[in-house]
Order: structure tokens, then C-alpha cells, then sequence
């Protein structure tokens, strides 16, 4: 990804913190609210592969703790794992279904609210395991499928000319082989997601 | 749907930030590093504070279009402000009960600290709980207007809960409701002792330590208690007991305290400049 591709991410991620902090937070359901933050490293995760949707959850799950009265890093610890396995499996797939994105971004999201709330209890916090839980993971998820078209057109327009320059280098795609096989691998995932995304 | 062989996993970078993310959170346990994150937080949350408060006062009604709520706007301010008059008049009513029964103690004692006699700040609520699992409000009083950390919040009516986080501009609220609070509280004549804890959004709290057959009725106010290393000042109203019923075999009345204050329509509050003794 290159600087203008990170700069435009950037800023898409600071415009989703600023919705989420002013108006999601404040669309409570059942005593729960949307978390489109977690939805973003998730999108990564699909489009880009593993190793850059764990970075993604890193990153944006430390900002998110910033936020959080929970302890922190705990968003950043779980958000990691999730946007890691989102990758692994959706490069382990070509599936150009309409409804994948929706579908993957709500499991993803269940996943990541049950871990962390279940790290939570474990680092002395058991009220996070409370019988709300449900209706926590049901609202995060159902959001989080709703907002997954958009969000995923947002991330792609934002890391679009990054991924075009990354096609059109001769080093990596002339190899399969080692990170730069991977990672021009990832890529055309990446563009091929896209595209189905497109047509769909 | 095709199943393809899976590529080579970047383990490696799994692992590393798995490792830096639960370094982090030791880091935040450990009380010689924590003010470090706390202080982070806080400048966050100040560089933050005017991109919030403009666009909440920009894009509030969207959200509470969204959150059932339309036209709310000025009708909705002016709303809250005639609640919070009459919830203060409320409060000063129920005080007042509370006061004439101090008195009457005060002729045989020294004077105690009551939280009517306590400064305050007045605060707006900005935003609601940031995160699902946490009870909290977010107000635009911080440290600059004299807020800080444990300190209690009351509305017109009682209490709210106490502040667990402190910036320059804005400071979150812990509500009574929330899993992890907990109010040391006082009533009937004999000032007998209790402990109410939040059970959750919109529930009310269970009150424990009280020894079965204690003198109750419904609809009677429970106050904070004050005693020795209390979080709270003494007075403050907490709740109405809603019902009360010792289970066969009981050690302990189950009582089930009503908030007085209106904990899912807050706008208006006040935080009583009180720290809670070392």
C-alpha cells in the first residue's frame, strides 16, 4: 500500500471513529449499540489477506481503546486475531457471492465481541460476561452485516490506486514464491474481490 | 464454491502483534505504567473532544432519529432542562426528609459533611457508554472545570454514578446501573446499612447486608451512606426500594432499589466536587 493509499485509509478510519463515537454510539438496541470500528480491519482482512488485516486490527484497535474504558489493549489483542483468521480464511476461498462480505463481516464481528468479552472476565472484569451479551453480539453482528457494502466500497476506493500500483509491479508478479509471491497473491484477491464486488 | 489450498500464513506477524497487544494490557495492569496510558488516553480524548462536541451538536438529531426520537432539537433541550428543575425539586423534597432526620442526630453529635453543602459543576452529556460493556456516560465538564477522577455525579433527582476517567474537556461517568458499581447506602430511622449494586442497563440495583427482618417499606428512599472510606458523601438520595421479600432460608433481605435518577435520559448533571479519602 502506498503513502497516498495509507493517507486516504487514514482518514477514512478517523471519519468512521467520528460517526461511531457521534451517532452509532447513540443507536442503542436491547442496551446495545453498532461497533463499526471492528468492521474495519475486518474489510482488510477480506480484501488484503491475513498479515494486513491483523496489522489493521492492531492499529485500529489501539485507537479504539483510547476511547474505551475497558482495559486497554484488550480491543487491539482481539481485533488482531479476528482480522488474522478473517484473512486466512477468505484466501482459502474464491467465492464471489454477493452476500460473503455481509455474511463474513457479522460472524466475524460475533466472534470478536464473545472473545472479548470472554478475555475481559478472564483479566478480572466478569460483568463483561453478562447475560446481555446476546443482544450484544446479535446487534454488533446484524450492523456490522449492514454496513459491511459500504464500508467494504469505502476501504476499497481508499486503498484503490495503492493496489493498482502494487498489480503493476514486474517483481512480484513474476514470482509466486516468498512474501512478494504472497503478497502480489493477496493483491489480485484483493482486485478479484473487488471486481465480483462490482458486478454484484 | 471453491476450497483452495491454503496459502503460506504470516504467522510470524500474528504472533508479534499478538505478543505487543498482551504487553500492552500487562502494562495497563501494572500501576507504575498506567498513568503513561491513562495520560495517552486522555490527550486523545482532548484532541478528540472538539471534533465530538462539534459534530454531536451538528449531527444529534440524526441520532436520535435513529434512536427513536425525531424532532428533538430545542424541544428535547427544553425537555431536559424543566426535568432537571423538577428532578431538583424532587431531590431537595427527598433531602429534606433525609436532613430532618440528621438534625435530630446532629443535637447529639459533631456536624457530618452532607453533599448538599458540596460544590458542583454542571455538566451536558455528550455521548453514551463508548463501549457495550460498560455503563458510562460522557460529559463535557474535565479536568479544566475542576473534574476529576471519583468524583460523584447526582442529577435533579440523585444520584448517577461517580467519574472513572478525567480529560482536560470531557470525563466519563460509571452509572450506579453498571455490573461494577457499587453504593454504600442508609435508611429507615435506625440508619441501618446496606450495599446497592448495579445488575445492568435499565434494571434496578440489588441491595445486599441487609439482615433479614429490618423494618421496609415500598417507596422508601435509600441514601448514600458515607461511613469511613465510602466512595460517595453521605445524603445523597440513591433510590426508591421497589420490593422487598426474604428468600426461605435467607441470611439477607433481597431488596430491589429503584434509581432516582433517570439513568437512560440524562442531559443535565452536576458533579459535587468531592474526593473520596485516600
Amino acid at each position: 500500500m502506498n503513502l497516498l493509499g495509507k493517507f486516504r485509509l487514514a482518514l477514512l478510519v478517523l471519519l468512521i471513529l467520528t460517526i461511531q463515537r457521534t451517532i452509532l454510539d447513540g443507536v442503542v438496541v436491547h442496551h446495545a449499540h453498532p461497533d463499526a470500528m471492528v468492521l474495519i480491519p475486518i474489510v482488510i482482512a477480506y480484501l488484503y489477506g491475513p498479515e494486513k488485516g491483523a496489522v489493521a486490527g492492531f492499529a485500529i484497535g489501539l485507537l479504539s481503546d483510547l476511547f474505551l474504558a475497558t482495559p486497554f489493549g484488550l480491543t487491539a489483542l482481539t481485533l488482531t486475531a479476528t482480522a488474522y483468521y478473517v484473512g486466512v480464511i477468505k484466501s482459502s476461498t474464491r467465492a464471489s457471492l454477493w452476500w460473503l462480505p455481509a455474511l463474513v463481516a457479522a460472524a466475524a464481528s460475533s466472534v470478536q465481541v464473545v472473545f472479548f468479552a470472554l478475555l475481559g472476565a478472564i483479566l478480572g472484569q466478569p460483568a463483561m460476561l453478562q447475560d446481555n451479551l446476546a443482544a450484544i453480539v446479535i446487534v454488533v453482528a446484524v450492523a456490522n452485516g449492514v454496513l459491511a457494502a459500504p464500508v467494504l466500497r469505502a476501504v476499497s476506493w481508499a486503498t484503490a490506486s495503492s493496489a493498482a500500483s502494487e498489480r503493476s509491479r514486474p517483481a512480484l508478479g513474476s514470482s509466486e514464491a516468498g512474501s512478494g509471491g504472497r503478497s502480489a497473491a493477496i493483491t489480485r484477491s484483493a482486485a478479484t474481490t473487488r471486481s465480483s464486488w462490482r458486478s454484484n | 464454491m471453491a476450497i483452495l489450498k491454503r496459502p503460506r500464513r504470516p504467522r510470524r506477524t500474528l504472533m508479534l502483534l499478538m505478543l505487543a497487544a498482551v504487553t500492552i494490557v500487562t502494562l495497563y495492569y501494572r500501576s507504575g505504567t498506567r498513568h503513561v496510558i491513562e495520560s495517552m488516553k486522555s490527550g486523545a480524548r482532548d484532541a478528540f473532544a472538539p471534533v465530538q462536541s462539534g459534530v454531536e451538536s451538528w449531527l444529534r438529531p440524526v441520532g436520535n432519529f435513529f434512536d427513536g426520537a425525531v424532532h428533538y432539537g430545542t424541544l428535547a433541550s427544553s425537555v431536559g432542562r424543566l426535568r432537571s428543575e423538577n428532578g431538583s425539586l424532587e431531590r431537595r423534597y427527598i433531602e429534606s426528609v433525609d436532613v430532618r432526620r440528621k438534625l435530630k442526630a446532629l443535637l447529639r453529635q459533631e456536624h457530618l459533611p452532607w453533599s448538599g453543602s458540596l460544590p458542583s459543576v454542571m455538566a451536558e452529556v455528550i455521548a453514551g457508554a463508548t463501549s457495550n460493556f460498560e455503563l458510562t456516560v460522557v460529559i463535557d465538564k474535565g479536568r479544566r472545570q475542576g473534574v476529576d477522577v471519583g468524583m460523584p455525579v447526582v442529577s435533579g433527582a440523585g444520584l448517577v454514578g461517580r467519574v472513572i476517567e478525567a480529560s482536560a474537556s470531557s470525563s466519563t461517568v460509571l452509572l450506579i446501573t453498571d455490573p461494577t458499581s457499587s453504593v454504600g447506602v442508609r435508611f429507615g430511622a435506625a440508619g441501618v446499612l446496606g450495599v446497592a449494586e448495579g445488575t445492568g442497563a435499565s434494571r434496578p440495583l440489588a441491595v445486599d447486608f441487609v439482615p433479614p427482618g429490618t423494618a421496609l417499606r415500598k417507596g422508601e428512599v435509600m441514601f448514600t451512606s458515607g461511613l469511613q472510606h465510602a466512595i460517595f458523601p453521605p445524603g445523597i438520595p440513591v433510590g426508591r426500594v421497589a420490593s422487598f421479600k426474604v428468600a426461605p432460608g435467607g441470611v439477607q433481605e433481597h431488596i430491589v432499589l429503584k434509581p432516582l435518577a433517570s439513568l437512560s435520559r440524562l442531559q443535565y448533571v452536576s458533579i459535587l466536587e468531592w474526593q473520596p479519602p485516600p
